[in-house]
């Protein structure tokens, strides 16, 4: 999953950086409004974790320009200001969640994962199927009841498989959700990705679960 | 409570009834003083008649007179009355409707009639008239009246004289007058009371903008300080209380803002660090066996406390200065070497930043005045201009003494973001250009905390901004205190 953190302080930004990236996510940072804007209008997220108060862009404008784009990326809205009026118009404005500094990093991921699913219209945090659980909590997988080791690229790879059941995803939206912004990947770390995955999760003698479509990309089929 | 509007009814209402009352009565009495004008008249013309019909033959008086051609005199129908004198108190003729009564004699002088009010013989209010005069001569060829123009030739007064006094009943005349009094009054009270529903009515209708501004007002809370009142079809007399109620508005609107403003600013003050401080922890805590993660967190988390340290000793300063508190004593100072003990401390920032200083000082300047909190001021000017000069600029530092024992110190620097509307919330709390509050060294409080500290200490502090060349200049001013106490060394 990617996410793009828009926070101009840059403890913040570089420990909300880390600890995301550290639990699985692929995270682009953006110092400034006009950075977000940018990074929002060219690369595709899962969610954006966006801060309030911004110079160049304040994060009111950056939403309502991203809604004005028609962008329907999740954005969850950071602000020192917990007003009840403030929540009413920035959720008026097109965000989808809204956490008051100081916060909780437990609570930021929870509710980040929480729109991550609402994006691929899950309301279940574990992701069952062909034999599998995927806990995309505490992105752990389990094959049969007996827990599988994946690593993080792996399980990245799984879990936005998995999200999309039923639809073919490209190498390219592999690779856009999978790193962050400007990380140019080996060419064929897709296919490497998908070999090792099978080899984990696949059991002998079954069907495969993740299908090639070749020239078109990868896809687990639906229940 | 007063109502202008209940007063102005009612005194308008009561205004008019008594000028209506008034209208009526003098109408009244012109039409009363009519009436009786040609009641008299008649009267008079009635009088004259009977003087035509009275004369004198052989030195007799008589009347030719008829019942049935004044059936007023009858004995039938009394209603008036008439008796004729000779000149010697003899009663000449009388009327049939007087019976035994008789009327009083009054005599007219010079001919004119003579009015006068008396009982009637038959117990009414009658008004009389009374005159003298001589009757005529049935025949001018009376030899009586021969033989008496013979004895007296120069006057013809010897004929003889007689005296009326004509009579007639008021009552009918009172009824009327009385008639028209009340008719008056009727309609004085009447417009009275159409006039107090025409008042009320118009001061209603007058006073409606009014009560609408009322409405508009009443409708008026913190989240619509934005609006502004407005009459539609504008009202002179209105005009300058919603004026005044609109600049009252855009005040409240500006303080509302202000506050909403320092309400955020503290929250963003406060709460950012604390955020950036508990997330450091909590990502430093959960990948804690990442020694070079938990350093730069370390490293990271000092930094914000020590913003946060710097944020919190100014606001512990300002709350200080506001309550007044830390006035230390007073000592003479030389200003030069107070500046250049700020200056030195600024040295390295200056020079990485190759920041030109220029000083014009005046090198025999002393101020009396509480020496750390002077410094404090001097500092946080100082910092400002430092920190928010362009690389490679200069900054000016003049100081003067003035003629009427005040002293002036300007210290100026290039701000090229600066707009001239800016220099109005330069001196308010947490008031920064940016927003968005993004940069780290400071957290808006120092120019509030050296207006503070000016007015503990009697000075005064002003910002201008030169738009030509964008420099902005802050000047404190005050009495330098000389005299006071002898400079010590810095």
């Amino acid at each position: 999953m990617k996410v793009l953190v828009v926070e101009d302080s840059e403890s913040l930004r570089r420990s909300l950086g880390e600890g995301l990236r550290r639990s699985g996510f692929a995270v682009d940072v953006a110092a400034d409004g006009d950075a977000g804007l940018s990074f929002a209008e060219h690369a595709g997220y899962d969610a954006i974790v966006l801060d309030l108060m911004l110079p160049k862009l304040d994060g009111l404008t950056l939403l309502r320009r991203l809604r004005a784009m028609k962008k329907k990326t999740h954005v969850l809205v950071l602000s020192a200001r917990g007003k009840v009026r403030d929540r009413v118009e920035l959720l008026n404005a097109g965000a989808d969640d809204y956490l008051v500094k100081p916060f909780a990093f437990d609570e930021l991921f929870a509710r980040l994962h929480a729109l991550v699913r609402r994006s691929y219209a899950e309301k279940f945090p574990i992701l069952a199927f062909a034999g599998l659980e995927i806990d995309t909590t505490s992105k752990s997988v389990q094959l049969r009841g007996r827990p599988v080791e994946l690593v993080g690229l792996e399980y990245g790879l799984l879990e936005v498989l998995a999200l999309r059941r039923g639809r073919v995803t490209s190498r390219e939206e592999i690779l856009d959700r999978l790193y962050a912004s400007g990380y140019e990947p080996t060419s064929n770390v897709v296919e490497a990705l998908v070999y090792s995955l099978r080899k984990k999760i696949q059991p002998p003698g079954t069907l495969p679960i993740i299908l090639n479509r070749r020239g078109v990309g990868y896809l687990i089929e639906a229940d | 409570m007063r109502s202008i509007r209940r007063d102005l009814v009612l005194e308008l209402s009561v205004g008019t009834a008594v000028l209506a009352a008034l209208a009526g009565l003098v109408s009244g009495r012109a039409i009363e003083n009519r009436i009786r004008r040609d009641f008299d008249d008649a009267l008079h013309s009635k009088a004259q008649a009977l003087v035509t019909l009275t004369e004198q033959k052989s030195g007799v008086i008589q009347l030719e007179f008829a019942d049935e051609a004044m059936p007023e005199f009858s004995v039938r129908q009394p209603l008036e009355y008439f008796e004729i004198w000779a000149s010697t108190g003899e009663v000449v003729e009388r009327s049939r409707s007087l019976q035994d009564g008789h009327l009083p004699r009054r005599m007219g002088s010079n001919g004119e009639p003579r009015f006068s009010d008396a009982l009637l013989p038959d117990g009414r209010r009658g008004h009389l008239i009374s005159l003298a005069f001589v009757p005529q001569l049935e025949d001018d060829r009376d030899p009586w009246a021969e033989h008496a123009a013979n004895q007296h030739p120069e006057s013809s007064n010897e004929l003889r004289e007689a005296s009326l006094t004509l009579a007639r009943g008021t009552e009918e005349l009172e009824g009327l007058v009385r008639s028209i009094y009340a008719a008056d009054l009727a309609v004085a009270g009447g417009l009275a009371c159409a006039l107090a529903l025409l008042v009320g009515w118009v001061v209603r209708r007058g006073f409606a903008p009014l009560s609408e501004v009322a409405r508009r007002v009443g409708t008026l809370d913190e989240h619509s300080l934005a609006s502004r009142l407005e009459v539609n079809p504008p009202v002179l007399e209105l005009e300058p209380i919603v004026r005044r109620l609109n600049l009252l508005l855009e005040r409240l609107e500006g303080a509302f803002e202000r506050e909403r403003r320092f309400s955020g600013d503290v929250a963003h003050e406060l709460r950012t660090p604390v955020a950036e401080l508990r997330t450091l922890s909590e990502v430093g805590e959960r990948w804690s066996g990442d020694a070079d993660l938990a350093r730069d967190l370390f490293r990271d988390a000092a930094k914000v406390a020590g913003r946060m340290e710097r944020s919190v000793e100014q606001m512990l300063a300002m709350a200080r200065a506001e309550a007044g508190r830390d006035v230390g004593l007073e000592e003479a100072i030389y200003l030069e070497a107070l500046i250049d003990e700020c200056l030195s401390a600024q040295g390295v920032v200056s020079e990485s930043a190759g920041t030109r200083v220029t000083r014009n000082l005046d090198r025999s300047l002393v101020v009396c005045t509480h020496r750390e909190m002077f410094v404090l001021v001097l500092r946080n000017l100082l910092d400002n201009a430092f920190d928010y000069s362009p690389a490679e600029s200069s900054i000016e530092i003049v100081s003067r003494a003035l003629p009427d024992g005040q002293f002036v110190l300007e210290i100026s620097n290039l701000a090229p973001n600066l707009e001239a509307r800016d220099v109005a919330h330069l001196f308010e709390r947490f008031w920064r250009k940016d927003a968005a509050r993004s940069d780290s060294r400071h957290s808006g409080l120092g120019l509030a905390l050296v207006r503070s500290l000016c007015g503990l200490l009697g000075f005064g502090v002003e910002a201008s901004l030169d738009e030509t060349d964008r420099r902005l200049t802050v000047v404190v001013k005050g009495a330098t205190g000389a005299g006071k106490q002898s400079p010590s060394a810095v």
